[in-house]
């Protein structure tokens, strides 16, 4: 059915695009007739006072610190969280003795890390980058773990037989098996990572969209919690749909040719 | 024999088949010379492949000894065994020496009879082409040692007689030491240089026979006289 593919993919689109004016319909109907234009201002009320951020420059500001946050703890998370995740999955002593460490961590609330990670380590960003790795690690673990378990046995008896070096077995032969499930930790890790960086913001840093929430929380600014929401919002759906996605297809490449 | 010859001896090698364990090989010694081609014959489930594994290295749990003549050791396992993100030319490059460069991957493919397959997935490949790019594989790796575990197997005829015209070019001229396994005996013999049969349960070494001095023929019927197992199979070996 090829030839109805682009046709299909049309109609597709364009229900999205009347699925979001629908949403934008209902909220601006909602905020007529809400008794109380502060309690859920309008779409436009808050697109006027997002720009208005945009030109002082606070809203890009906060939303470059946000995102260093989430990067550090992403980057070191998967990096960490990937190099666990592959000993336990390879090695069932290592499984044995961090397994009982990965479920309390995975059980743990993420407020819980948070506020140790402060009393610990200070208000600074070290704690608020480690709490959001410390947080987000384990299922990256989990995941990688999985992953582990699956590579190839064959190929492995092949580099061993033929002396492959280990970088190159790294390389060549481990991270491309491993790659789906580095793509599906990383997807599901950024948006749980951002989620807890607010958080994190909100507890204990001077900056920061979590941070600013957190004022206009106290000031009962609603339009300022919906424009910094939306708007950093769509900063992660960018950064997904142009970074992680086309990634993960990469990935994910030599097996739906297999398939 | 010549200098470094390949040396093995299983005195016993155990498996653990649920809580009992079994003996499977029992008092297997041969050697091979440089050059030399030896084939294993014996019917399928007597333990061919976990000879070969314990000749490469790749199972060390077995009372004996494996000395291997010194150089590096080429495999081609049962299945082609190819990494199917990489091309064919990657795949032969992921074992080859560093400063194996395009020249040389695509000298060894020609020899292997795939000019031009380089730049090619394994996915694309038939079974026969697979097997050659293993064999491609096994052969740039320059070893001393070349194992092969069931070469021709589920290959027509034709193909089967091929591979083994490769197999054997390439063993006389570089002067490897070859052990393959198969369960049929008419490769054996257009191939090897000498026929070990293993047969009985635990398998032992029942016949080391030298193919030149007899001539395949003699042989062939000496050996279906003695084990008649091996006339059970096709001209090509199936399972």
């Amino acid at each position: 059915m090829r030839p109805a593919e682009p046709a299909r993919r049309r109609a597709a689109g364009l229900d999205r695009l009347l699925s979001i004016a629908a949403f934008l319909l209902l909220w601006w109907l909602l905020a007529r007739t809400s008794h109380s234009p502060s309690l859920l201002p309008g779409p436009w009320h808050v697109l006027a006072f997002a720009w208005q951020q945009t030109l002082s420059g606070d809203l890009p500001r906060n939303i470059a610190f946000t995102l260093a946050r989430v990067a550090a703890a992403f980057t070191l998370s998967m990096l960490l969280g990937a190099s666990v995740g592959y000993l336990m999955g390879r090695s069932r002593r290592a499984d044995a003795w961090l397994d009982p460490w990965v479920i309390i961590a995975l059980n743990l609330p993420v407020l819980v890390v948070v506020i140790l990670a402060y009393i610990w380590i200070g208000l600074n960003d070290v704690a608020a980058v480690l709490a959001v790795t410390v947080a987000k690690m384990p299922t990256v673990v989990v995941t990688v773990r999985e992953g582990a378990r699956a590579l190839d046995p064959g190929l492995e008896e092949l580099a061993a037989v033929y002396h492959v070096p280990a970088l190159r077995r790294l390389r060549r032969i481990v991270l491309p098996q491993l790659a789906p499930y580095l793509a599906a930790a990383g997807r599901s890790g950024l948006s749980i990572t951002w989620k807890i960086v607010l958080i994190v913001e909100l507890l204990g840093r001077p900056n920061g969209v979590g941070f600013a929430l957190n004022l206009f929380f106290q000031n009962f600014n609603v339009a300022g919690i919906l424009a910094y929401g939306l708007a950093f919002a769509a900063v992660m759906l960018v950064v997904e749909t142009a970074l992680v996605q086309p990634w993960e297809r990469r990935a994910r490449a030599w097996r739906l040719a297999d398939a | 024999m010549r200098e470094a010859p390949l040396d093995v001896v299983i005195r016993a090698k155990g498996f653990r088949r649920g809580s009992r364990r079994e003996t499977i090989l029992r008092d297997i010694a041969f050697s091979a010379a440089p050059g030399e081609v030896l084939a294993l014959l014996a019917p399928s489930g007597t333990g061919k492949t976990t000879a070969l594994r314990i000749i490469v290295g790749l199972d060390r749990d077995f009372d004996g000894r494996v000395i291997r003549p010194p150089g590096r050791v080429g495999m081609m396992f049962q299945e082609p065994r190819l990494a199917p993100w990489l091309t064919v030319a990657d795949n032969l490059r992921l074992v080859a020496p560093d400063g194996h460069d395009d020249a040389a991957v695509e000298a060894v493919l020609v020899e292997a009879g795939l000019p031009g397959a380089g730049s090619r997935h394994p996915r694309e490949l038939s079974l026969g082409m697979a097997r050659r790019v293993a064999l491609a594989r096994a052969l740039c790796v320059t070893p001393a040692l070349l194992v092969l575990d069931e070469p021709f197997a589920s290959l027509d005829a034709a193909l089967a007689a091929s591979l083994a015209r490769s197999i054997a070019a390439e063993v006389k001229r570089r002067n490897i030491t070859a052990v393959l396994t198969t369960h049929d005996l008419t490769q054996a013999l257009a191939i090897a240089d000498r026929v070990l049969v293993l047969s009985g349960r635990p398998a032992t070494l029942a016949a080391d026979l030298a193919i030149a001095p007899r001539g395949p023929a003699a042989l062939r019927g000496e050996l279906l006289a003695r084990f008649p197992f091996l006339g059970s199979v096709g001209a090509s070996g199936s399972y």
